[in-house]
């Protein structure tokens, strides 16, 4: 019996561990969020157009619908676009810090030596590092942004400013699971963000649906085995025939056994369940929310943004 | 997400533990409740109160080769005996004969006998051949040796056709044994003759015609085997009994007060006849009715011709018991002791068993010898697996007998006779095999069976106590 249940419980903790290996990267969670992925993409359009004021509050607001350490990069390079480099080196630092072991590591040195470069020129003499730099340029008018020839691309190579931002998921490409990519979006990669992201939705939905059915039945089967096996009692006491009593004994044994089984693969069935379920619709939910508190604000740009409180 | 899974598994974690149902009843047999009639139950192994002896203690005897353990792959046949009564001398028979035939078959794997006594209880019969039918998956049964025991098994060897083999079991409602409606054949086999035959043998043992003056008492068994020899006796004799009691034989050990009570209440009657058909504990009966006045004549049946009533004689000739002893005579199948199959296998006995009773004791050894050997003859003309049905249908080939039913049917170059016997056993099974119509010519005489099972014809003797020798003297009944 003992090993009866040591298998079923490690065949549930495999399953359960299943569950866990599924949770979703940061970049995918921007990339699987429709409203994120526009305002990313929005933003990128902004930022081709050298509409950088713009740009910045759409990053923003895709930030704080999803916090992905890639829109720090955007951020960043916006700011830097904007002359705020100071604002900018701590959006990098700050993307170097968060994560152990970055995807984007190189290339945002790269910016970061940028930004610091154009910081130490821009301070007056004697001023060095970024943390003097003027918090007012905030409220200032932006200045023109800097030649193209500043930006750099992830190769290192001089490219187009708009070359170097995050973008979770290019056009043409899906997007690796722990590989979110910096990489130019294009207008009609923001036509149809989010279509082949609500199909696999739906049959994540469908499957845990299916999954939740069925471990409900797998409960509901070792619930009936359990009583079964509780009756088995009562039957034992009617009769004193030692066969009889063995046989129901066999019985009440075979029952508990499939009574475990069910309860197990139920469990971990109803568990797949609510858990692709979440993944299929959340993500709509969410979106739902967020259209509507846009509705009821009346306009996107109402939306506060709190984004550390550094700039 | 985690928490998710972490309820579940906390779930998974209580529903485990309360799955965790204890069906046990018992430690100890006095943790048992008393049955509703009031017998006892005892506490197994897996700690259950179950009626009857725990089966892992039930036929934990199992011979196939003297002095060694049964082979794994060797036939499966069960013993039903009795360790309470005279089935020693059975046993050894079936003993006797099972090493023989493993010794001589030259093919197919050797028997096994599981032996079960089922005396302790009783209950102890049907759980012994429920046990040996389900668990050891026996192809025939040597036994019950009471007829009380074969009708306690009946519902088992109807149900799972496995056919038995009585040495001992003589009552006429054996033969009558239905399933529902409908007629039971080559099942309830038995080598002993019904006490049809014995019932008016009996009878003709009271005087002719019986004085009026005179009284008759009849006391018998409770059981099947009593039951229907009485019935037998008052349908035979022109005089009915003045006086009939009777008592019960309780499994493990006889009721000495109840055997006084009926013992008592014959005294007081007065009768110049008795006729006593006693079964297990029949010595416990006689010396009961040595309380009678000598001038009463007792008879019994094949009950009182048993070793445990020899062990009454008392060393002094004169002695009251011994007295009492020489006045009691009675009837019993007898064996056919001057055959050479006879001889042969006594010889056999006395060898293989040099400490115990002359076989001649009891005249069941040779019914006993016989009944293993018909068996074993069925099993040896197998030529495939070997199942019960097979052993039933074999069986059923020794069906040579006359017309009237009163004798096997013999062919004058005896071309259709079986003998028993161990240098004869590859013979015997060859014509098994090969052809029906067969009659068998064993130690208690020449056997063959009715298509219910039932031995035709019967040999009977009157016999009574020499207390000089410790032996019974007897004379064939023509």
């Amino acid at each position: 019996m003992l090993r009866y249940r040591l298998l079923i419980s490690c065949s549930t903790l495999s399953v359960l561990l299943l569950c866990f290996l599924e949770v979703p990267t940061h970049a995918d969670l921007c990339a699987r969020d429709a409203g994120c992925l526009r305002l990313v993409r929005m933003g990128i359009s902004q930022y081709q157009k050298q509409q950088y004021e713009q740009a910045l509050v759409s990053f923003k607001r895709a930030y704080v619908r999803r916090q992905v350490p890639g829109l720090l990069i955007n951020i960043g390079r916006t700011l830097h676009q904007m002359n705020r480099p100071a604002d900018a080196i701590t959006l990098f630092e700050r993307y170097l810090s968060e994560q152990p072991d970055p995807p984007h590591r190189e290339q945002v040195q790269h910016f970061l030596a940028e930004a610091q470069t154009r910081a130490a020129a821009s301070a007056p003499e004697g001023q060095t590092g970024t943390t003097e730099q003027p918090a007012t340029a905030e409220a200032g008018p932006y200045p023109q942004p800097p030649a193209a020839t500043t930006a750099l691309s992830p190769t290192g190579i001089h490219d187009p400013p708009d070359s170097a931002l995050y973008d979770p998921a290019p056009a043409g490409r899906r997007p690796a699971k722990n590989a979110p990519q910096l990489s130019l979006s294009t207008p009609e990669s923001d036509a149809k963000p989010a279509k082949p992201k609500r199909v696999i939705r739906k049959a994540w939905t469908i499957v845990g649906g299916i999954a939740l059915g069925l471990g409900v039945a797998g409960v509901l089967t070792g619930v009936s085995c359990y009583a079964v096996e509780l009756s088995a009692k009562d039957q034992l006491s009617q009769t004193d025939n030692e066969f009889e009593k063995l046989a129901i004994l066999g019985s009440a044994q075979t029952m508990n056994t499939t009574s475990l089984a069910g309860y197990a693969v139920g469990s971990a069935l109803i568990v797949t369940g609510i858990v692709s379920l979440a993944y299929g619709i959340y993500p709509t939910l969410r979106e739902r929310w967020a259209h509507r508190r846009v509705a009821i604000n009346g306009s996107s740009h109402a939306i506060e943004f709190t984004f550390g409180g550094t700039y | 997400m985690r928490f998710l899974c972490t309820l579940t598994l906390i779930t998974l974690a209580v529903s485990s533990c309360s799955q965790d149902i204890h069906l046990t009843e018992c430690e100890t047999h006095s943790d048992c409740p008393p049955a509703a009639d009031g017998s006892m139950l005892f506490c197994t192994s897996k700690k259950l109160c179950v009626i009857g002896t725990p089966s892992e203690r039930l036929c934990k005897d199992v011979f196939s080769i003297s002095g060694g353990p049964a082979p794994p792959d060797s036939i499966a046949i069960g013993a039903l005996v009795t360790s309470s009564g005279d089935d020693r001398l059975i046993l050894d028979s079936f003993k006797l004969g099972i090493e023989q035939i493993n010794a001589h078959r030259t093919s197919g794997p050797p028997l096994a006998l599981h032996i079960c006594d089922i005396s302790a209880t009783a209950a102890d019969p049907l759980k012994s051949m429920q046990l040996l039918v389900t668990q050891r998956n026996v192809v025939a049964i040597l036994g019950p040796t009471s007829s009380r025991d074969v009708f306690a098994i009946m519902p088992e060897v109807i149900n799972n056709h496995v056919p038995i083999m009585s040495p001992s079991a003589t009552s006429p409602k054996i033969s009558e044994i239905k399933d529902g409606t409908q007629t039971v054949d080559r099942l309830f086999f038995r080598d002993a003759p019904s006490d049809t035959y014995q019932g008016p043998l009996l009878a003709q043992q009271l005087p002719h015609p019986f004085p009026s003056t005179e009284r008759l008492a009849l006391l018998y068994v409770d059981d099947e085997y009593g039951m229907a020899l009485q019935q037998a006796i008052r349908a035979a004799s022109l005089k009915q009994p003045d006086i009939i009691l009777s008592y019960l034989e309780p499994t493990n050990s006889p009721d000495e007060a109840e055997i006084q009570r009926v013992a008592e209440a014959i005294r007081v009657s007065q009768p110049d006849y008795v006729i006593a058909i006693t079964n297990l504990y029949s010595d416990t009966v006689v010396k009961a009715l040595a309380s009678l006045p000598m001038s009463t004549k007792i008879i019994m049946a094949e009950g009182g011709r048993s070793p445990n009533v020899l062990n009454l004689i008392k060393p002094d000739h004169d002695d009251p018991m011994n007295q009492h002893l020489r006045r009691i005579s009675g009837t019993a199948p007898a064996a056919d002791t001057k055959s050479t199959v006879y001889q042969d296998f006594a010889n056999a006995f006395k060898i293989k068993w040099p400490r115990d009773s002359e076989p001649e004791t009891s005249p069941y050894t040779a019914y006993a010898y016989d009944a293993v050997y018909t068996v074993a003859l069925a099993i040896g003309a197998i030529e495939n697996e070997v199942t019960p049905t097979q052993v039933s249908q074999m069986l059923s080939r020794m069906n040579s007998y006359e017309t009237d039913q009163r004798r096997c049917h013999i062919e004058p170059d005896r071309k259709n006779v079986v003998e028993v016997g161990a240098m004869k056993y590859s013979i015997g099974v060859e014509k098994v095999r090969d052809q029906s119509g067969l009659a068998v010519d064993g130690a208690s005489g020449s056997l063959c069976f009715t298509p219910h099972g039932d031995r035709v014809g019967a040999r009977y003797e009157r016999w009574t106590i020499n207390t000089d020798q410790r032996s019974f003297d007897s004379e064939l009944i023509e």
